[in-house]
C-alpha cells in the first residue's frame, strides 16, 4: 500500500506546498489546456521549464517523479508500436524487408510521451504539495457558483472529506479482519483463483458490515453534535490567496497567452 | 424548572418485536450525576439516543432543560445536551483533533475568529493541547475520548450523556476518563448521564438508574439500589463489596450502620461480638 506514488501527499514545507489549494487547481487546468495547444517542440519546452522550476520550488524529489511515471511505460511501448504501424506521414528513416519506418511515426509518438509526462508532473506535482483535505476545500469553493443552481457543494465536499478521512480507519480496519480470519485459517496467498476469491470474501464481508456500522455511529455523532445536511455553517479553516498566489497564476497564464500567440502568428 | 431532564412515559421499539422501552418515567436534578445501568440489551444506550432525538420515541414526553423535545426543535435541545459514544474512532469526525473540536462550532455557528480560543482552551482542559494537530489514527483510545469530550464540553452544554465511554478502553485509560467525567461535573455544574458497567462509578453517583428489560426496575441513591441485593443479582447485576458485606451481615442479624468505610464495618462487627 506505501509504494503507490500516484496520488499520494508528501508533508514539506516549500512555496508550492504553501500556495491556496485553489490557485493549484487552477493553475493545473491552464496548464492541461496549454499542454494540448500544438505548437510542437517550443510549447513543451516552454512548460517542461516552468513545471522544472515549480518541482525545484516544490522540494519534491525527482525520483518521486519518475516514480509515478513509470506505471504508464507499458503504455508508451506500445503506442510506439502501434504509431510505427500506422503513421505512414514524412521521410522513410528505416527499411526492414516490406516494413517503412516513417519520421512521422517516431516525432508523433515523442509528442505523446511529452504531453503525457508533463501531465503526469502536473497532476503528481498538485497532489502531491497538497492535502486531500485542502484539495477538497478547494474544490468546493471554485464549484461553489454551481451551489446557485441548486447543486449541494457543501455536502459534496463534506462527503469527500470523512471519506478521505475514514481510508487510514478502514484499512486499519482490514488488517484486523485479515488477521483474524488468518488465526481461523483463511489463506490469503495460496490455493486455486477460486480459492482466492473465497478468501478476499471473508474479508470484504465483515469490512462492509462494519463500515455500515461506522457510518451510522459517525451519522450518530454528527447529529448529536448539532450537522444539519444543508443547513448554514461556519467554516473555520479559511483559505487565504496571497501574493505567491497571484505570481502562480500570473506565470501560468502568462504561459498560456504565449503559446496560444505562437499558434496565431 | 430545577429539572434538567424529565421523561414520562417513554416508549420505544425497534422492529414489530416487543417494546425496547417500555414506558418509562424518570426526572434527573440539574447538575447531578446520574447513573444508568442494566443488562446488556436492556435498553440504556437507547435511551440515551431518544434523549438526544437521535431516535424518534413512539409515545410519551420528553424535557430537556424545560423544552419539550418534538423533532422540529432538534437545534435547540442539541444546544443543551451532548453525548459522547462508546467507540472512540467512529465519533471522530475532524482530520486531526483541531478539525474535531471545530466540527460542533461550526454547526452551531460560533464566529470563526473566537474559534481558536475555545479550541485551545478545551484541548487544555482534557489535556490534548500537545497533539492538536495530530491525526485520529496517532491517538491512543483514551486520547481520542479525551477528544470527545472536549468537543462536547466546547459546544457549552449544560448536559453531557456518556453512553458506555471508557469500556472500550484499558484500565489506565477507563481511570483517566472516569476522573475527567468527575472533575468536568464538579468544575463546570455539569449534569451528567453515565450509561456504565463499572460498579465503582455508580457507587459514586448521586442517582442510580436500573433498567431492566426496557422498564425502569428500580431508582435511587446508589445505598439504596444496592441494598437491594436480589433484585441486583436477578438482574445480574454486581454490586460493590461494601455493600455486599453489609446486606449479608444484615441477614444474618448483624446490625450495621450505613457506612461505606470497611474499617469502621469491622469495628462495628467486633463490638458487636464484644456485646454478645
Amino acid at each position: 500500500m506505501n509504494n503507490i506514488t500516484l496520488g499520494r501527499f508528501i508533508p514539506l514545507n516549500s512555496f508550492v506546498h504553501k500556495l491556496d489549494p485553489r490557485t493549484k487547481i487552477v493553475a493545473m487546468m491552464i496548464l492541461l489546456v496549454a499542454i494540448f495547444i500544438p505548437v510542437g517542440f517550443i510549447g513543451y519546452g516552454i512548460i517542461g521549464v516552468f513545471l522544472l522550476i515549480a518541482l525545484i520550488l516544490s522540494k519534491l524529489s525527482f525520483s518521486f517523479v519518475w516514480k509515478s511515471f513509470k506505471p504508464s511505460l507499458f503504455m508508451l511501448v506500445f503506442l510506439l508500436i502501434i504509431n510505427m504501424f500506422l503513421i505512414k506521414t514524412g521521410d522513410i528513416w528505416l527499411t526492414i524487408g516490406t516494413f517503412n519506418l516513417y519520421s512521422g511515426a517516431v516525432i508523433q509518438t515523442i509528442y505523446i510521451v511529452l504531453r503525457l509526462l508533463l501531465m503526469i508532473v502536473i497532476t503528481t506535482m498538485l497532489t502531491a504539495t497538497t492535502k486531500p483535505l485542502d484539495l477538497t476545500m478547494g474544490l468546493e469553493d471554485l464549484l461553489s457558483p454551481l451551489a446557485k443552481l441548486n447543486v449541494p457543494t457543501h455536502d459534496i465536499a463534506m462527503m469527500i472529506s470523512l471519506a478521505l478521512r475514514f481510508i487510514p480507519t478502514l484499512l486499519e480496519e482490514a488488517q484486523r479482519i485479515l488477521k483474524a480470519q488468518a488465526s481461523r485459517g483463511v489463506d490469503m496467498e495460496s490455493g486455486s483463483f477460486k480459492e482466492k476469491i473465497q478468501a478476499i470474501l471473508s474479508l470484504i464481508v465483515p469490512l462492509f458490515v462494519s463500515s455500515f456500522q461506522k457510518a451510522d455511529d459517525l451519522a450518530d455523532a454528527m447529529e448529536a453534535r448539532g450537522y444539519v445536511v444543508g443547513a448554514e455553517r461556519v467554516r473555520y479553516k479559511q483559505l487565504k490567496f496571497t501574493f505567491s498566489d497571484f505570481i502562480t497564476l500570473f506565470s501560468v497564464t502568462g504561459i498560456l497567452a504565449a503559446l496560444i500567440l505562437i499558434k496565431v502568428l | 424548572m430545577n429539572k434538567a431532564i424529565e421523561v414520562k412515559n417513554l416508549k420505544y421499539r425497534y422492529t414489530d418485536e416487543s417494546l425496547t422501552i417500555d414506558d418509562i418515567s424518570f426526572s434527573i436534578e440539574k447538575g447531578s450525576y446520574t447513573t444508568i445501568i442494566g443488562h446488556n440489551g436492556s435498553g440504556k444506550s437507547t435511551i440515551a439516543k431518544l434523549l438526544l432525538g437521535l431516535l424518534e420515541k413512539q409515545g410519551g414526553t420528553i424535557f430537556i432543560d424545560g423544552i419539550e423535545l418534538n423533532y422540529d426543535n432538534l437545534n435547540q435541545i442539541r444546544n443543551k445536551i451532548g453525548i459522547v459514544f462508546q467507540n472512540p474512532d467512529n465519533q471522530f469526525i475532524g482530520s486531526t483533533v483541531r478539525d474535531d473540536i471545530a466540527f460542533g462550532l461550526e454547526n452551531h455557528c460560533v464566529a470563526r475568529e473566537k474559534m481558536d480560543s475555545i479550541i485551545e482552551s478545551f484541548a487544555g482542559k482534557v489535556n490534548m493541547t500537545e497533539f492538536l494537530e495530530s491525526e485520529p489514527t496517532k491517538l491512543s483510545g483514551g486520547q481520542k475520548q479525551r477528544v470527545a469530550i472536549a468537543s462536547v464540553l466546547a459546544m457549552d452544554l449544560r448536559i453531557i450523556v456518556f453512553d458506555e465511554a471508557t469500556s472500550m478502553l484499558d484500565p489506565t485509560g477507563k481511570r483517566e476518563i472516569n476522573r475527567l467525567i468527575k472533575e468536568i461535573h464538579d468544575e463546570n455544574q455539569i449534569t451528567v448521564i453515565s450509561i456504565t458497567h463499572d460498579i465503582e462509578e455508580v457507587a459514586q453517583s448521586d442517582n442510580v438508574l436500573v433498567i431492566d428489560n426496557g422498564k425502569l426496575a428500580m431508582s435511587g441513591s446508589p445505598k439504596e439500589v444496592f441494598s437491594n441485593e436480589k433484585v441486583m443479582i436477578k438482574m445480574k447485576l454486581d454490586i460493590p463489596f461494601v455493600y455486599k458485606l453489609k446486606n449479608s451481615l444484615r441477614a444474618k442479624g448483624i446490625k450495621v450502620s450505613n457506612t461505606l468505610d470497611l474499617e469502621r464495618m469491622a469495628e462495628e462487627v467486633c463490638q458487636y461480638i464484644l456485646k454478645k
